[in-house]
């Protein structure tokens, strides 16, 4: 059970009781954003920083973020934010410092592309390329270059294997048109690849 | 009781009490107590945490309201009294709070922060550290130190206000490295001066520091930032690339965002910390 203390909803802050111990709970809701505090913590919370005393109770972890996920939302909506677009979200991108531009550029070489996240990766690629921080530095130029062009060249790939199954579809609707009313067309390629696998049951010239 | 005029008259009982306490320690132990009142003396400033909203919301309207100036807006649009307004809103805290708080001259004017030589300050209020200029605090004669949180500390049960340790302790800003030095003198030699930082500012114990007036955007000097809510920012707007957030991670990367952008604007550094 988790008793609500105090709380700064815009925020998603709160201060909560769960036992005999007082949390200071915050997002993300993580381990390591959660702590122990004293009591006395919550008074100067109140009268200094703002928080609101609250009374609301919780039977457990995953109700208590809901709610304090919710009304950071409804708060903020109330004060007449709208919910940001993805465009908002993704403006972050343009204040990336360096590292943090190394590390997106090593998650798309190495999450994006090897799992075929293509659009994802040719987005935040695009936007990298017209960062200043990016133009300026040789080494981050030329690895986005790269990725970008191993980008484009999965997805032609991708397009082209694409391309080859539809027609070896049609193929097949054209040599075997009963079968392919009846089997899915990849059954009967499976199908096809294993027969020509097997040796023939009779030697030739057998009679 | 006039706080900063009484702490301007301890100046010297607290010098004293520093150089007493030098004199009775090892050669060693001494020289790292003069270089931490050293550093407390030049990178000494206020610091006060703020939440993203409220960090928005100073670097958006330049103001930052303490209670009483909250409630008497409150009031401004209600027919409730100042009063009744921090009645409601303090509930069971309320008469400590005025009890302390009735103690002093222009109460109404304080704002409370910590004193801070670099790190993180009082993350249990705010993931922002806001740094204030040494101006703010060495430009007005309205600034005093106590040994610590001062509701914890000198408030007694009644509640009545502990006036002879406030008197003992209370330090003018010229003075705070005395108040740090001496409350810190077992500790500061058997530690690095990398923990300093949060051996005289943490959520486990800081200096506080009580200043009477308003601040504006011109006092900010910096904010800081722990990395890994730095770097979790960063890593949603990644995210937000493959699958789109939840909304109120939508709302918390803009907001970032929108800090940044007034940081940027104002020429404002902001500071990543790595985490302790």
């Amino acid at each position: 059970m988790f008793s609500l203390l105090a709380a700064a909803l815009e925020d998603g802050w709160a201060f909560v009781k769960r036992g005999e111990e007082v949390l200071l709970v915050r997002p993300p809701y993580r381990q390591w954003s959660i702590s122990v505090v004293p009591e006395s913590t919550v008074e100067k919370a109140v009268h200094a920083h703002g928080f609101t005393l609250m009374k609301e109770k919780f039977a457990d972890w995953s109700s208590l973020v809901a709610y304090l996920q919710k009304q950071l939302v409804e708060t903020r909506k109330a004060q007449g934010q709208a919910v940001p677009e993805s465009e908002s979200v993704q403006r972050l991108v343009h204040y990336a410092p360096r590292h943090i531009l190394v590390s997106y550029l090593d998650r798309i070489q190495l999450d994006l592309l090897p799992n075929r996240e293509w659009n994802a990766a040719l987005d935040l690629l695009t936007t990298l390329i017209d960062l200043e921080a990016i133009k300026k530095d040789p080494n981050l130029f030329d690895r986005t270059v790269d990725l970008l062009k191993r980008c484009r060249e999965a997805m032609v790939e991708a397009k082209a294997r694409k391309q080859q199954l539809i027609d070896e579809n049609k193929e097949l609707e054209r040599l075997f048109p009963n079968v392919v009313q009846r089997y899915k067309a990849s059954t009967i390629i499976k199908y096809m690849h294993t027969v020509s696998e097997r040796r023939p049951l009779m030697g030739v010239g057998a009679v | 009781m006039d706080l900063f005029a009484v702490a301007a008259d301890n100046a010297g009982s607290l010098e004293r009490q520093f150089d007493s306490l030098k004199s009775n320690l090892t050669p060693t132990k001494a020289n790292s107590l003069t270089r931490f009142a050293e550093r407390v003396k030049q990178d000494g400033r206020i610091s006060i945490n703020m939440r993203q909203m409220v960090l928005i919301s100073f670097l958006t309207f330049g103001k930052h309201q303490n209670i009483y100036e909250w409630a008497q807006s409150r009031a401004e649009k209600s027919t409730k009294s100042v009063e009744e307004i921090l009645r409601e809103k303090l509930e069971e805290f309320y008469e400590r709070r005025v009890a302390f708080d009735r103690h002093f001259e222009q109460r109404e004017r304080f704002r409370y922060g910590a004193l801070n030589i670099g790190g993180m300050g009082t993350t249990d209020f705010g993931e922002f550290c806001s740094v204030l200029a040494d101006h703010v605090s060495s430009g007005r004669r309205e600034v005093a130190y106590l040994r610590s949180d001062s509701l914890k500390t000198y408030l007694l049960p009644g509640p009545t206000v502990d006036e002879a340790a406030i008197r003992r302790d209370v330090a003018p800003h010229t003075h705070r490295q005395h108040l740090a030095a001496v409350k810190h003198a077992s500790e500061i030699p058997v530690l690095s001066e990398d923990q300093w930082l949060s051996l005289l500012c943490s959520n486990v114990d800081f200096v506080e520091a009580i200043f009477a007036g308003d601040i504006t955007l011109g006092d900010l000097e910096a904010v800081r930032m722990a990395k890994s809510d730095h770097n979790l920012f960063f890593h949603y707007a990644f995210e937000e690339f493959r699958e789109k957030l939840g909304d109120a991670d939508r709302f918390r990367v803009d907001g970032f965002v929108m800090i940044l952008q007034h940081l940027e604007q104002r020429g404002i550094p902001l500071e990543v910390v790595d985490n302790v």
